[in-house]
């Protein structure tokens, strides 16, 4: 079954049939808001939130979009959101936690650098943090377009769609953030 | 192709998109242009070796979770909930005879004669047809200021005090009159007494001297009513004495005509 047929599905109630959406989308959604936010923990509240939304406007999707198109527009949306409210709070981001080996045991390490643990386990080296790090430090409007393009390996059109922004004005951004990144990363290129 | 358009290329390409053979050519004998292209794609290899976070293992439940906490807030939302009882009020549907019903009630209604009042109906009918929807707001307007500008015009006959030339006359053998007019100048405090007596002999041709008669003698006139006329004095040129101001106006009738320059009371 293809997404909208899951989705049609959903709307007459079956269960099943949203459980595999989320299942095809958890990992891509929660990756994306991650990249946006930089808080792994916020990203998969956020990726939740998102699946909640599919579910209670499940009739309001316009079969206009591909649905992968439809999803990561309510996630875009709810990271763009997020991170507008920690610019009015002037938040810092949580210090991040993670639970060593021992699960009774919780290890706390704050950094003075503005990074996930949860990253840390999954990267080992430097190379890596330092481009995780870079992205980050993206004005939002760029590292946006650069996700979805360069990591999430979505088309123009669909950035295009995600965004709301003409194809054009999205290969200008997705330039501008790559000569930004290549700026930073100077060293690792 | 120049270097522009080379680096245009290269900088919209995605990770997997293959250069033409213009492209190459020209990266083959452009070193910066090489140089921009490596840079790039080593950028892009950077970006996908990013290691991808995951969803955590409970990420389901906590969505199944949020759809209960969602859908019960939505039950416990007052707005929502009353939609939703709109939306589920059954629609009521047209008989099956309804047709036959129209027909019938309209061959009635063509049949049947008309009464004054229908003819009076019918005659507004094609008017408001006729008249959009401004002609009749003025038209009514235009009437409702003709029916305006009647009732005042009638009513201004009737209502409006009558001009008489005579304000006052008194008799002043009779000593009730002069306790009333007392008690009228009483009530309209600001007017000046003295110009008072000076209005009232106007009429006699006698001219009195206001300076004669002094505003805290006239409010013990006025405090003891009864001995008013035995306390005013005024000057009678004819016999020029001071006179009583009782036997000077005696049994005559004093008559004051209003003129632009008298204060009104």
């Amino acid at each position: 079954m293809d997404d909208h047929q899951l989705l049609a599905a959903t709307l007459t109630g079956d269960e099943a049939a949203f459980r595999e959406l989320t299942r095809r989308y958890r990992n891509q959604i929660t990756n994306y808001v991650y990249r946006m936010l930089d808080d792994y923990d916020r990203a998969v509240d956020l990726a939740q939130e998102t699946f909640v939304r599919v579910w209670l406007n499940a009739e309001r999707y316009q079969a206009t979009y591909s649905f992968s198109t439809y999803i990561y527009k309510i996630a875009h949306n709810l990271a763009i959101s997020e991170l507008r409210q920690r610019k009015r709070r002037r938040t810092i981001p949580l210090p991040t936690f993670f639970s060593d080996k021992d699960s009774e045991e919780m290890e706390v390490e704050i950094e003075d650098r503005k990074q996930v643990l949860a990253d840390d386990a999954m990267i080992g080296d430097e190379r890596r943090r330092a481009v995780s790090r870079a992205i980050a430090s993206l004005p939002e409007k760029y590292r946006a377009a650069l996700v979805l393009c360069d990591i999430e390996e979505r088309s123009y059109e669909e950035i295009s769609d995600v965004l709301g922004l003409p194809v054009g004005t999205v290969k200008s951004r997705i330039n501008r953030a790559r000569n930004l990144l290549k700026e930073k990363l100077r060293d690792y290129l | 192709m120049k270097c522009k358009q080379t680096r245009e290329v290269i900088d919209t390409a995605s990770r997997h998109t293959l250069y033409s053979d213009s492209v190459t050519t020209h990266l083959s004998g452009c070193p910066d242009c090489r140089l921009h292209a490596d840079g790039t794609a080593s950028l892009l290899t950077l970006l996908s070796a990013q290691p991808r976070v995951e969803a955590p293992a409970d990420f389901d439940i906590k969505v199944s979770m949020g759809i209960a906490r969602a859908q019960a807030e939505l039950a416990n939302n007052k707005t929502y909930s009353l939609l939703a009882l709109l939306k589920a009020q059954p629609r009521v549907e047209a008989p099956a005879d309804f047709d036959f019903r129209l027909s019938a009630g309209i061959a009635r209604a063509q049949s049947e004669p008309l009464s004054p009042a229908g003819v009076f109906e019918r005659a507004w009918e094609k008017l408001a047809r006729t008249l959009s929807f401004g002609q009749a707001a003025a038209a009514m307007g235009a009437a409702a200021l003709i029916i305006t500008a009647s009732t005042v015009y009638i009513n201004r006959d009737n209502n409006s005090p009558a001009p008489t030339t005579s304000v006052a006359t008194t008799r002043s053998a009779d000593p009730a009159p002069i306790k009333a007019e007392s008690a009228q100048v009483n009530k309209t405090s600001g007017i000046e007494p003295v110009r008072m007596i000076a209005a009232k002999s106007a009429a006699q041709g006698v001219k009195v001297r206001p300076a004669m008669i002094r505003n805290d003698e006239f409010q013990a006139k006025n405090n003891s009513s009864p001995d008013i006329a035995s306390l005013e004095r005024v000057f009678n040129p004819r016999t020029r004495q001071f006179v009583p101001l009782r036997r000077s106006f005696g049994l005559e009738e004093a008559s004051v005509k209003l003129t632009a320059d008298t204060p009104s009371f």
